[in-house]
């Protein structure tokens, strides 16, 4: 497929480089990792597979061969030919059709797998685009005009599947997984919790919260009332990770996104659990919501529940993907 | 100061999210404690466990990163997956030797502290009373020590320096070429990249500090000792042209 129109910033990402965090490297990866999923379980992919990650406004792509692709998370209208394509549900492309994308409706973060997988750089164990050191993804950078991006298998149809498009089966990510679209994040205590005052831990739980538009894939900077810490002094540096919200001078907090440094000095207030981080990354710069203190139960039992949703919608379209077609490499 | 487990401050394992524990000494830049975290890192390279997704060791605490699904999968558990991780950890570190480590990497790093390169050497002047001599002369005398990697790919946070080069960090980040080499608190480092930083920049070096073709791509790792030689800037243009 190639690249006919250039977005802002659209990359190609995968779970991320997380075995190298001891040498200082930055884990990248999706934004929304369980959209990412999604999309991957669709076309019956490996979840970890490496797939194109969209935000407003995205490329417009030409397809060179035929594929089955899907597409989820942020709803953006897609377009096959002029014509509207599901989100949630895979598709069948030809050679020479476009998709384009229409408007921005909802989310942040669209997420397109190929079936079969895309071929991607590797660097360090991971096909995540590193913008910062040029490595992984497509050439370590953003997506331009012109770019052609291979896929890692071809695709013969099954003579009764010829003139299907749209394949009948869907996911519900909304449903399934804890994540209905409910104004509130779930946290956990960071390890400097007990340093915020009583009045700026009540603040935090009671008073509703956006995002700043200055938002970006390293953090999302927090709009709210303003929290106190006693640790007045920065703190040695130590580990950080996705969901963590950090406390800087002023305090502004900021929760860390996928691009985060892997160390920080400010103190570590809270994190959001990790099935959260789905509706986080999609969270609309502006709308408020409110921080709910959760226990580890919890938050493990919500990511459990995603998990094993990812893996059953993986397999069942999986089986169906096979009466319609075979891989070649 | 702490020559074993007596006399090592204690450590408390707490949670770092749902996916993460810290194992945490506490606030310290201290060479023995650093020295604990990279034997328990080690012990855990040695014999990796299926869960285990990554570590970020620091100055003194190192967070261990997992998969909670892969434990949920294989182990019939009755409390939470947490709970499990905090104390196998536990178990385990008890376990760590306090043998010595190896010997770190000595590292002589070239370092040009000409004016070119040296865009905050004024307002360290300033801030600390010394010339630039005086800064110069405390900046190299020292052996520093690899404490950590981290805030940026292979950025090392070397220490301590001599407690009259403390500076506070700048108020606003400020572009920062690579290889720059900063000072923060009683702390000394060296940009890989070309990044907005905090620290006040005091000099250059020509060597490459994070190279992407390098299978093990950081020239420092934790432990690993650090000295400044200074040199001309006729000598770093020299040097920049062999470390291409």
């Amino acid at each position: 497929m190639v690249v006919i129109k250039s977005g802002v910033a659209d990359t190609l990402q995968d779970l991320g480089r997380f075995s190298y965090r001891h040498r200082g490297v930055n884990v990248s990866g999706a934004m929304d990792k369980y959209a990412m999923q999604i999309s991957n379980a669709l076309t019956g992919n490996e979840l970890q597979e490496a797939v194109i990650e969209m935000c407003y406004p995205p490329s417009t792509f030409l397809f060179t061969k035929p594929a089955c692709i899907a597409l989820a998370g942020a709803d953006f209208s897609p377009m096959l030919n002029g014509e509207p394509v599901p989100l949630h549900q895979p598709f069948l492309v030809a050679k020479d059709d476009i998709l384009h994308f229409e408007k921005h409706k909802k989310g942040n973060w669209c997420y397109l797998s190929v079936s079969g997988g895309i071929k991607g750089d590797y660097w360090l164990g991971s096909c995540s685009t590193h913008l910062k050191i040029k490595k992984g993804g497509y050439q370590g950078r953003t997506l331009r005009k012109g770019d052609e991006i291979f896929f890692k298998t071809t695709i013969t149809f099954h003579t009764t599947y010829k003139n299907r498009k749209i394949l009948p089966w869907y996911a519900n990510p909304d449903g399934e997984n804890g994540c209905a679209d409910l104004s509130f994040l779930y946290l956990l205590k960071g390890c400097e919790w007990e340093t915020l005052s009583d009045e700026s831990k009540d603040a935090l739980l009671s008073k509703p919260f956006t995002l700043s538009p200055k938002s970006d894939r390293m953090g999302y900077t927090l709009q709210g009332p303003v929290l106190e810490s006693s640790l007045l002094e920065e703190q040695v540096s130590s580990a950080v990770d996705f969901g963590t919200i950090q406390l800087l001078p002023g305090g502004q907090a900021i929760v860390l996104m996928a691009d985060h440094q892997t160390t920080g000095g400010f103190p570590r207030i809270a994190h959001v659990i990790s099935a959260h981080h789905s509706r986080l990354a999609q969270w609309k710069a502006g709308d408020p919501f409110y921080f709910k203190l959760t226990d580890i139960k919890t938050a493990e039992a919500l990511f459990f529940q995603q998990q094993n949703h990812l893996n059953k919608l993986r397999h069942a379209c999986l089986l169906r993907l096979q009466e319609i077609y075979s891989y070649e490499n | 100061m702490f020559r074993n487990m007596e006399l090592l401050p204690p450590f408390r394992i707490v949670p770092l999210g749902d996916s993460a524990i810290l194992v945490d000494f506490g606030n310290f830049i201290n060479p023995e404690v650093n020295n604990r975290i990279l034997q328990i890192l080690n012990a855990w390279l040695k014999e990796p466990e299926y869960y285990i997704t990554g570590f970020t060791p620091a100055y003194s605490s190192l967070a261990i990163h997992f998969n909670s699904f892969e434990i949920k999968k294989r182990e019939k558990l009755r409390q939470d997956v947490m709970s499990w991780v905090i104390s196998r950890t536990e178990q385990k570190i008890l376990r760590v030797p306090f043998h010595s480590l190896p010997e770190g990497r000595l590292h002589a790093v070239p370092a040009c502290y000409d004016d070119e390169y040296a865009a905050d050497m004024d307002i360290v002047c300033r801030h600390t009373g010394l010339d630039k001599e005086e800064i110069i002369r405390l900046h190299t005398e020292t052996m520093y020590r690899v404490y950590m990697l981290g805030f940026l790919p292979g950025f090392p946070y070397l220490g301590l320096t001599n407690e009259k080069l403390y500076m506070p960090r700048k108020k606003k980040p400020e572009l920062t070429e690579a290889g720059s080499i900063g000072i923060a608190g009683r702390q000394t480092g060296i940009y890989p990249f070309l990044s907005p930083g905090g620290w006040h920049i005091i000099g250059k070096t020509p060597l490459k500090i994070f190279d992407d073709k390098k299978e093990n791509p950081p020239l420092f790792a934790p432990g690993d000792r650090v000295q400044f030689i200074a040199v001309t800037k006729k000598e770093f243009i020299e040097l920049a042209k062999h470390d291409k």
